[in-house]
Formats: structure tokens, C-alpha cells, sequence
């Protein structure tokens, strides 16, 4: 394989090119040649454009191999300089190569050039290699420097001996140091470590026995902040040294969301649970409950037992509305949301509590009207109870005073509930919300309020904040988006796959079905659901209905399937034949009575079996419309 | 004397049931899942039905139903406990499905009888 070899000779006899040519083509080059004849030329030619190599005669008529050299150093190239001659003494020789050229070849042994020249280019490559990974290297220490210095982490270089030798500057802002004040100094011995010796000394211990340690640790900021910080401790060689990396990382704000998430799940998994007992704890109730009266009315005459039937009835009433708030609660209960304007509920709900609470409590309401919420009515009577019954409780000791607000910030409308009570501990707010979490005196609470504040206002998706300082007072604050009316008139408050808000409403449903009860049940379900129904017991009716209206006024008929004169299915390809796209549900208690051919004829259709769950019969309507 | 049919899945509540309406002068005839309280109703021709509707498989709509069919006059009074759909919508579903008068439990007797006796009168 022939390189091509761009050589910028100095030669001024034509005879001497030629043959150097020829001996360097022998050798496999293909070669490049410039040519210059005398020192001006090779001051022009060099700049010219770039060479892998430039040959020198030594002796030439004007001018000498020193001078070429001297102006090819002028240059500051890098590649190889090469002189050829017929005679230089030892000396001229030893003060070219001094000056810089690679090497000296003479002209009777010219058979040297190639194998010169092909080392040169040789070690020129390599010159260049090593020059690419040194300003590599250069460049990645950079890099390194930088991720260690501007990394979020918190991290500290020390040696064996726990001498910091670097720190980084997420370290410092987090405990407002000054690089000078730390480097130098002993780890154990700056302030936030101070509290944590046997932190430090864990790590290490796990650390000699062969263990990659990293922990968990409390650790005050410059703030005065609590962050939790989880620290690991690795070796690192360094230029044959053997230091230290601690390396930090805030988990303070992983940690809070992750309680948050905690409680949240909690919060639903009591409240999955709660559905599920109330139904058999309500049946248990009824039978206590219906004994109870039965020995009330047989225990005439004989006041005792009137009065031990009496306490069991009473209890059992308080039992049944136990249950109703752990529904409420594990449900939100299924309320219809408005756009509504808190004011009035607000105060309506301050008279009930002014009832309530001790004369003892001052009373203090600014009330804005207008900022209205997507709320139920209920939902908000029972934040602004929950509320205030806390904070009254909260101040039965000692008068105070109970302060609520109602206004807006932002596209929040905000509820502030504020007392001068006993407060809460950090401890206790941790477990605030948390369902049957109370600290009142047994038969007092039930511990589920703030459970169901939080509830509410997480289905609101608003937010509750929680201000408190103990022997002060405690201020909640809850924000609720503010609704603007525009696109969301109503929402049902089922289960989300139950809400048909999303359905057009300029569209129909005819529901068909012999059986007026049926027929008043689905009207009821759907209209509740904010969809316009239209309905007819007769399938004849109903056919005469469809072809009375224009195309396109029903988006889907719900029919039964067995009715007399006409059939379901008989009715449904008779209506398609006036409106290709509408679609059916079949209402049928014998599935096989529509055979599958007859659904795929007809395009969309769906089977329901009787009885149809509303979840199931709403869902399919949701998948017809979306 | 008037008969009435007992239909719940939940043995002492019928048999609290039972033993209150038997006190004020009822023959009562108890079932605890919709079938057999179907055949009983059949059978007996009860002159009115308490009914549960949380029953397993969700009996007591279907019985609700399958009764109103056959028998449109029959008192039916439904009770219920409620459960994951919360007590109002199987009340109002069996309301909707032709039930006379609903309650949820724990209901009191007295309130029961009294509603009973309402259905009854000529």
C-alpha cells in the first residue's frame, strides 16, 4: 500500500531531486513533492500549505542547511526536518540535530531516507497522540474537578487521618462555612458533626472492616434546618494516597414526600377497610338494635331494665352515626359538586359553632363573598366544623380566641382557621391526619375530622398547610382551586370511571325497556349523570320516536333485549338503517340470546347481562362516547 | 292473620326479625337467599316481603325484580347495610326497581312495623 507522502525539498540540483525521487517511489511512497532551490523560496513555500516532511540539501548554492533550519523554526512546526548532503563534517551534523533537525542522511547512503523518514513520520504520530490524550486528560481532570466542586451533594475529601483535604461547595452553603476556615482541619471537629462523634466513628469502623458503609444522619443546616443526610465513606487513591470520600446526599425532601405518600396510602387502605366492615357491623347493629327495642317495650313497669335497654339503644345510635362518618370518610359520600360560593356555608356553618362552643372562645370571622369553589356544599360544612371543633377543643382550658378567614390568593380561594390554643407538638403533627388518630379523651373524638378535611381537600385537589406552635396556637390553612365556570358545570362524585363529564351533551340516549321501573331506574342514573335521556316502553314507540327526529340526536339507544312485537336487536337494525352511527346497548338476562354475528353486523354494540351495575352500564357508555 | 316473608342472608338479624313480628301477631316464613325465599314466595303466597339487598351475588335486586314480574302488588319493603357503594344507592336502586318503602339498617322496629302495617291496610 503507498502513503502519500507530501514532502517540501530544498535541493537546488535538478540531478539530486530527480534521484531522490526515484529512490523514495522504489521504496513505495507516493510522493508530493515542492520544491524550493534557495532560502526564499522555502520561506514562501513553507506557508504555503501543510507538509508531513521537509528534506534539506545541506549545501546549497546561496544559502546553507542552518539557515533553512533556522527559518523552518521560525515556523513552530512540529512535523520532521530532514538534511541531505554530500559532505558535513561530524560537527555541522551534531549542531543540526541540536537546532532541531530529526536527522541526517548522506547522499551516498541515500538507501538510510526511507527508512528515516518512515521512523520519523513514525514518531511524529506519536508525538501527536501522546499531545490528544494529554489534553484530554487535562480536559477530563477539569471535569472531574468541576462535578466534585458543583455537585449537589454535599462531599468531603479528608485523609486516614480525617484532615479535610477538599470540600465541595454544596457542603459549604448547606452549613455556611468558608472554605478557608475548614480545609485543613479535622472532620469531627466542625460544628454539625459535633452531635454525631459516633456517626463518624461507625462509618470508619465499618469502613477498616471491608464494608462500603453509608447511613442515615439528623443534621442541623445553616438554617437551623433538620436535614436528614444519608452518608457514604469511600477509599479513593490518589497519586498513591490513600484518602477519604464522604459522600452526602439530602434525603430531606425524598423523606417528607415519602411520609406524605405514607399517609395518603394509609388513609386509603383504612378507608377501603372501613367500606368493607360497615356493611356487616351495620347488620350486627340491627340485630343489637332490634332486641334492644324489644326489651325496651317488654321492660314496662320495671324502670331498671328500662334504663339498661335505653343505654344499649342510645349507644347503638351513636354506633350507627360512627359508621355513617367512616363511610363519609371512606368515600367522601357520592355529593354533587357545584360551583358555589363558600361565604354562606361558611357562616352559616359559624352560627352552628357558636352554639357549640364555650362562652370562653371569642369568635372572629372575615368572611369574603365570591370566591367560588367547584365544591359540595356538605363537604365544605364539614372542613369548616372539623376545623373549628378542633380549635375550640384546642382552647378549653384557658380563654381564647377562634378566628376565621375566608378570602382568595391567587386562583385559590383560601379558608383560614386560626386559635390561640395549646398547639400541637412536632410530634403529634406528624400523626394529624392519620384516620382514628386522636388525642382528645376517649368518647370525645372519633379521630377521623382531620381525616376527612384532608380527605375532601385532596379530592379538591387544593391543599392544607399546618402552622402551629406549641402553648400558641395553631392556624390551618386550606386553599381550594377557585372555579371560573366555565367548561365544568357539574361533577358527579362517583367513582371516577362512573363520571360521564366527559360525554357530549348535544347528543341523546333512548332507553327502551317494558318494564316502567327499569325505565325510570336508567333515566334516573343517567340524567343524574348530566346526560339528557329520552325513554319509551314500547320498542314500536320507540322506532316511531327515533324516525321523528333528525339523524344524529341519539348517540346510543340502551335497550332491553326481549320485548314484545319487537325485539331489542329487531329494533336496532331497523334504527340503523335511519342513523348508521349510532350505538346499542342489549339489556338481556339470556346472553345467548343475541348471537355474536348479530353485534358485529350491527358495529357497535355491546351486551349488558341483567342486572346492569350502573359502574357497568356508565362505562360502556364512556367507551361508546370517547 | 297476615304472613310475611323474610328474605336476609344474615341469620340473627332474621331471627330478631322474627321473633319481633311474631310478638305483634305476623306468621313470619324466613328465607336467607333470594332462591329459596323465590320458592317459599311461591309456595306461601306471603301478604308481604322484607327483603335484603346485600346479599351475595346481589340477590336481593335481582329477587327484587323477578318478584315485581310476577307479583306488581305485592308490598316489598327493602333493607340494606349498607356497603361499598354506600346504603343510598342500593336503597334508591331498589326504589327504583319498585320496592314500597326502604330503610337502612339498623332500623328501628317500631319504624318497621309501622310501615309494615301502612303496606298492609286494606
Amino acid at each position: 500500500m503507498s502513503e502519500l507522502l507530501r514532502v517540501l525539498l530544498v535541493e537546488d540540483s535538478d540531478e539530486d531531486a530527480e534521484l531522490f525521487q526515484r529512490v523514495l517511489q522504489r521504496e513505495g511512497f507516493e510522493l508530493e513533492i515542492t520544491r524550493a532551490v534557495n532560502a526564499k523560496e522555502f520561506s514562501a513555500f513553507i506557508d504555503q500549505k501543510k507538509y508531513d516532511i521537509v528534506v534539506s540539501d545541506f549545501q546549497l548554492i546561496d544559502t546553507n542547511g542552518f539557515k533553512i533550519l533556522e527559518i523552518f523554526n521560525t515556523r513552530h512546526l512540529d512535523i520532521p526536518f530532514i538534511t541531505v548532503s554530500g559532505r558535513v563534517g561530524e560537527e555541522n551534523a551534531v549542531r543540526l540535530m541540536r537546532k532541531g533537525a530529526r536527522d541526517y542522511v548522506m547522499k551516498d547512503q541515500l538507501s538510510r531516507l526511507a527508512p528515516v523518514i518512515r521512523r520519523e513520520l513514525e514518531e511524529y504520530r506519536a508525538r501527536r497522540e501522546n499531545e490528544y490524550f494529554e489534553r484530554k486528560l487535562k480536559e477530563s481532570e477539569a471535569k472531574f474537578s468541576q462535578v466534585f466542586r458543583f455537585s449537589p451533594d454535599p462531599v468531603v475529601i479528608t485523609d486516614d487521618k480525617l484532615i479535610i483535604r477538599e470540600i465541595n461547595y454544596s457542603y459549604l452553603a448547606m452549613f455556611g462555612l468558608m472554605i478557608d476556615e475548614v480545609v485543613g482541619r479535622k472532620i469531627d471537629t466542625l460544628a454539625m458533626w459535633e452531635k454525631h462523634e459516633n456517626f463518624i466513628h461507625y462509618l470508619l469502623k465499618m469502613h477498616l472492616g471491608a464494608h462500603s458503609p453509608s447511613t442515615e444522619c439528623n443534621m442541623t443546616d445553616a438554617e437551623g434546618k433538620e436535614r436528614t443526610i444519608h452518608w457514604s465513606l469511600k477509599s479513593i487513591q490518589v497519586n498513591d494516597e490513600e484518602l477519604l470520600l464522604w459522600n452526602g446526599r439530602d434525603l430531606t425532601e425524598l423523606k417528607q414526600l415519602e411520609g406524605k405518600l405514607q399517609q395518603t396510602e394509609r388513609i386509603h387502605a383504612i378507608g377501603t377497610l372501613a367500606g368493607g366492615i360497615a356493611h356487616d357491623f351495620n347488620n350486627i347493629l340491627a340485630v343489637i338494635y332490634g332486641y334492644a327495642e324489644m326489651g325496651l317495650s317488654n321492660s314496662e313497669g320495671k324502670p331498671r331494665f328500662h334504663r339498661y335497654f335505653s343505654e344499649i339503644i342510645r349507644s347503638s345510635d351513636r354506633a350507627k352515626e360512627l359508621i355513617k362518618q367512616i363511610l363519609t370518610f371512606s368515600r367522601m359520600e357520592e355529593g354533587k359538586r357545584d360551583i358555589i360560593d363558600p361565604a354562606p356555608i361558611v357562616k352559616e356553618a359559624l352560627k352552628m359553632i357558636r352554639a357549640t362552643i364555650p362562652s370562653t372562645v371569642e369568635l372572629k370571622a372575615h368572611i369574603e363573598s365570591g370566591h367560588h369553589i367547584l365544591a359540595n356544599i356538605s363537604h365544605i360544612h364539614q372542613i369548616i366544623l372539623n376545623l373549628c371543633t378542633n380549635a375550640a377543643y384546642a382552647m378549653k382550658k384557658k380563654p381564647g380566641t377562634l378566628r376565621i378567614s375566608l378570602d382568595s390568593i391567587e386562583n385559590f380561594c383560601r379558608l383560614q382557621v386560626q386559635d390561640t390554643g395549646v398547639g400541637i407538638t412536632p410530634e403529634t403533627m406528624k400523626r394529624i391526619f392519620l384516620p382514628y388518630f386522636t388525642t382528645k379523651d376517649v368518647n370525645e373524638g372519633t379521630g377521623l375530622g382531620l381525616s376527612v378535611v384532608h380527605g375532601i381537600v385532596e379530592k379538591y385537589k387544593g391543599s392544607i398547610d399546618v402552622a402551629s406552635k406549641p402553648g400558641e396556637g395553631t392556624c390551618f390553612t386550606i386553599l381550594l382551586p377557585l372555579s371560573h365556570g366555565d367548561d365544568e358545570n357539574n361533577i358527579t362524585d362517583e367513582e371516577p370511571n362512573n363520571t360521564l363529564s366527559n360525554i357530549r351533551t348535544d347528543q341523546k340516549i333512548l332507553i327502551v325497556d317494558d318494564e316502567p321501573s327499569i325505565v325510570n331506574y336508567l333515566q334516573e342514573l343517567l340524567s343524574s349523570s348530566g346526560i339528557s335521556v329520552d325513554s319509551e316502553t314500547k320498542s314500536i314507540e320507540a322506532l316511531k320516536r327515533f324516525l321523528s327526529v333528525p339523524p344524529q340526536t341519539y348517540a346510543t339507544v340502551i335497550t332491553d333485549q326481549s320485548m314484545p312485537t319487537m325485539t331489542g336487536t329487531e329494533l336496532a337494525y331497523r334504527l340503523r338503517k335511519y342513523d348508521p352511527a349510532i350505538s346499542f346497548i342489549f339489556i338481556t338476562g339470556n346472553e345467548e340470546s343475541i348471537p355474536e354475528s348479530v353485534i358485529r353486523d350491527l358495529g357497535q354494540g355491546i351486551i349488558l347481562s341483567k342486572p346492569v351495575s350502573s359502574g357497568d352500564l356508565l362505562q360502556t357508555l364512556r367507551g361508546f362516547m370517547s | 292473620m297476615s304472613t310475611i316473608l323474610v328474605i336476609d342472608d344474615n341469620d340473627s338479624y332474621r331471627a330478631m326479625l322474627t321473633m319481633f313480628l311474631t310478638e305483634k301477631e305476623f306468621m313470619v316464613i324466613q328465607a336467607d337467599n333470594g332462591k329459596s325465599g323465590w320458592k317459599l314466595l311461591h309456595n306461601q303466597k306471603p301478604n308481604l316481603v322484607i327483603l335484603d339487598i346485600v346479599m351475595p351475588d346481589q340477590e336481593g335486586i335481582e329477587t327484587l325484580i323477578q318478584l315485581r314480574k310476577e307479583y306488581p302488588r305485592l308490598p316489598v319493603i327493602a333493607i340494606s347495610g349498607g356497603g361499598k357503594i354506600g346504603p343510598d344507592n342500593y336503597l334508591k336502586l331498589a326504589k327504583a326497581f319498585g320496592a314500597d318503602e326502604t330503610f337502612e339498617k339498623p332500623v328501628s322496629n317500631t319504624v318497621l312495623l309501622s310501615a309494615i302495617r301502612t303496606l298492609l291496610e286494606p
